[in-house]
């Protein structure tokens, strides 16, 4: 009966964490969300009538937001807001390597980019979303989301070309 | 509706970047919803295959208890159903009929069971546990000496032990 959403969860468990990450800015809370968006999911009978994948995104989207909402209400984290992807560490010399300095520079100018447009590359470039899908689970117009996600690989671009100029 | 001139290398980059991953809990945690939203019968399609192989096992032997003179019937599981059969019984009857030692009614309680450990389940307060559920089939044979009519019964039964999980 969640054959659907098993396999949506094996497909997309990194951009769908990913997004609650983005929204929440914690781990935990992010981990806390996806999990809180599959129970409401699971009580579903079937897969709903449209995009499955953009769904499953929504509720995820949903529930990150919820517990954005939740966590404001409550006194400010004392910790940094985590990053959305994994920094090299120094027990890690080989991750290290991999992970050159342009990557860094992206990585860093993706953490600082608004929240829509973040949305927008985060489900695009690591969950492989559509623009239609996206503007589905965003509930966006689809030539805002369009629109959100190549002013975002302008500021990339951008960054990147500052960056080496000045290097 | 594509992406600009000049972006493709761009994007191929952001497909390459080291996306924190979620960990193993969350793994953990969402199978474990997405499982328990399942309805039984469908976690258990060992149950229903050894169901189906006692139906077929007993009525075999429910045939051969009706038509056999021999002294015993294997039942294919390594279990082999002994009778007490005497000669005269044989030679009374057209129909074979089972005499069992005491002449009385007999009863053969076949039992099968196994543990099953459960993915890590989480509790409202967020505290991991395990359960372990038992799952049982009994199946009892009652044999008329007089009649050698034959009655045969399958209980299926779970019983759920759920033990917290020490968190490290």
């Amino acid at each position: 009966m969640n054959d659907w959403l098993e396999n949506i969860y094996r497909d997309h468990r990194r951009g769908l964490f990913g997004l609650a990450l983005s929204i929440v800015r914690e781990s935990a809370t992010a981990e806390d969300a996806v999990h809180e968006a599959f129970v409401r999911l699971a009580k579903q009978k079937g897969p709903p009538d449209g995009d499955a994948t953009a769904y499953v995104y929504k509720a995820v989207r949903n529930a990150a937001l919820d517990q954005y909402r939740r966590r404001k209400a409550r006194p400010a984290p004392t910790n940094n807001p985590v990053s959305l992807f994994q920094t090299p560490s120094q027990d890690d010399p080989g991750h290290a390597a991999e992970t050159n300095e342009t990557q860094a520079m992206l990585m860093q100018a993706i953490d600082n980019l608004p929240e829509d447009e973040r949305e927008a590359v985060i489900m695009r470039s690591f969950g492989g979303l559509t623009y239609q899908q996206i503007a589905e689970a965003t509930g966006r117009p689809l030539t805002t989301v369009s629109s959100q996600y190549q002013r975002a690989l302008v500021k990339l671009k951008q960054h990147l070309e500052a960056a080496h100029v000045n290097a | 509706m594509s992406t600009p001139e000049g972006f493709n290398e761009l994007e191929n980059m952001l497909v390459d970047l080291p996306v924190r991953e979620p960990s193993q809990i969350l793994d953990a945690r969402v199978a474990s919803t997405l499982d328990a939203a399942k309805p039984p019968a469908s976690r258990l399609p060992w149950l229903a295959t050894a169901a189906a192989i006692l139906l077929v096992g007993s009525v075999t032997v429910l045939l051969s208890t009706l038509t056999s003179t021999e002294d015993g019937i294997d039942l294919g599981t390594g279990t082999r159903l002994e009778f007490d059969v005497p000669e005269q019984s044989n030679q009374a009857n057209d129909s074979p009929t089972i005499q069992l030692a005491n002449n009385q009614p007999e009863t053969v309680n076949l039992t099968w069971s196994r543990d099953v450990a459960e993915v890590v389940r989480y509790a409202p307060s967020g505290r991991p546990y395990r359960a372990v559920v038992e799952q049982t089939l009994d199946h009892r044979i009652w044999i008329d000496p007089e009649t050698g009519t034959t009655l045969q019964q399958t209980t299926p039964s779970e019983t759920l032990y759920i033990a917290e999980q020490p968190v490290y």
